[in-house]
């Protein structure tokens, strides 16, 4: 009897508790199973491999003047007129050539060291040469050669690079005796990829000094009587080189193509217009210095000349005819 | 086994889940990225030498003329009105 009765009085609400349980057990793998399967990507099994771009280098960076040629520590300028220089260096990218060649850029600086403005593109006749991949007188290697490598795309991880730059006979004298002797000029090549990773590389040389005068033809003081006096006739001097000038002048006597000769210092000049004769500096055998301190030009477009103003007078007697004599002027730099 | 102690059972599994969840997230792969730009500049070029200095003052020479006027010899155009001005390189 009392375990019939035992049997009946079981507790059939403790079912509600389990359920509980089951349910915060559920809630928790569910949690678990959601957050691990969202975040855990490294338990992945899929292999990845992530390739870091390289940066490129640039090595073996030369000026010359010729293209693609030796090292050249000190370059000479042609008066009045541009001269050729190469600047050209070896860019290596681990990535392939082609991811500076094709998908990156290459710049080639050519300045005075002393005008850092330079790299930040201000380009000046003077001190400043700018060129990069995209201008006619730049390029990558086409060729193979000592200093020359094409780039030829796959596994190719080494391409050359040049510019060709047409310098002024005006541009900042580096060498010895120059206004900018403590500088130098700098070539410097500049790579880029094509994920903007950039790397320089450079080589100096000096820029000598140039110092040169072009002047005008003749100076033609037309036809006199005698014990007259000329106009002033205006003979144009420009500064041809990269320094401030002075001129040394001489001249001969004019022998006369009928009778006679007209002495040397019947010629006078002065560096200023309507002087009267009298106060103008006689014309001398021997080289006479005149401060002319004619500086160089600074840009390609505003030549930089004087005018040398001369006058004759002609004697009283003894001369007829064409005469004909020479003036010699030759520059010097002003110290 | 009381109400209690499966409450506590069940909290006690949601903790543990949330450490799990939170290592697997801790554990996984950050992006590396690129590095840091590199700048690489070679060292100066150092074959800079002392330039030689060159004789170069250039000399000009040009012609000056004059026609003196008379009877017995009348001017006509000087002669040596277009020779070329002589350059002497030295």
């Amino acid at each position: 009897m009392s375990k019939s009765k035992t049997m009946k009085t079981a507790p059939q609400s403790n079912i509600l508790p389990f359920l509980t349980a089951i349910l915060f057990g559920v809630a928790a793998l569910l949690v678990i199973f959601i957050f691990v399967s969202l975040n855990s990507q490294g338990d992945t099994t899929t292999p990845t491999v992530d390739i870091e771009n390289a940066t490129p280098t640039v090595a073996n960076v030369q000026i010359s003047t010729s293209s693609y040629g030796n090292q050249e520590s000190s370059l000479n300028l042609t008066e009045a007129t541009t001269t050729e220089f190469y600047v050209h260096g070896m860019i290596t990218d681990n990535n392939g050539c082609v991811d500076v060649a094709t998908s990156g850029s290459a710049k080639i600086y050519f300045y005075d060291t002393q005008y850092t403005f330079c790299l930040s593109d201000f380009a000046d006749d003077a001190r400043c040469y700018i060129g990069d991949m995209n201008d006619a007188n730049c390029s990558f290697g086409s060729a193979t050669g000592t200093y020359e490598n094409p780039c030829n795309g796959g596994t190719d991880t080494n391409v050359s690079f040049q510019c060709q730059f047409d310098v002024h006979h005006f541009a900042d004298a580096t060498g010895a005796g120059g206004t900018f002797e403590a500088f130098d000029w700098e070539g410097r090549l500049v790579a880029t990829d094509g994920a903007a990773f950039t790397s320089s590389s450079s080589a100096t040389s000096t820029i000598e000094v140039l110092t040169a005068i072009d002047v005008g033809s003749t100076i033609n003081y037309g036809a006199l009587n005698l014990s007259a006096t000329s106009s002033d006739i205006g003979l144009v001097v420009r500064n041809t080189g990269n320094e401030q000038i002075d001129v040394n002048i001489s001249g001969t006597s004019m022998p006369c193509s009928e009778i006679g000769t007209i002495n040397v210092a019947q010629q006078k000049y002065s560096l200023t217009s309507s002087i009267a004769y009298s106060s103008k500096t006689a014309l001398s055998g021997t080289p006479t210095l005149v401060e002319f301190n004619l500086n160089r030009q600074t840009t390609a477009a505003t030549l930089s000349t004087t005018t040398l103003y001369n006058q004759i007078q002609l004697p009283s007697e003894g001369v007829a005819g064409t005469c004909t004599g020479t003036t010699t002027l030759t520059a010097l730099q002003s110290l | 086994m009381e109400v209690k102690n499966i409450v506590i059972i069940s909290f006690a599994w949601a903790v543990v889940a949330i450490m799990i969840s939170t290592f697997a997230f801790l554990k996984a792969p950050m992006n590396s990225g690129n590095t840091s730009l590199a700048t690489r500049q070679a060292a100066r070029n150092a074959q800079h030498t002392d330039a030689k200095t060159k004789d170069n003052s250039p000399t000009e020479q040009i012609v000056s003329s004059v026609c003196v006027e008379s009877l017995e010899y009348p001017c006509s155009m000087p002669e040596n009105t277009t020779r070329p001005v002589v350059r002497i390189t030295p």
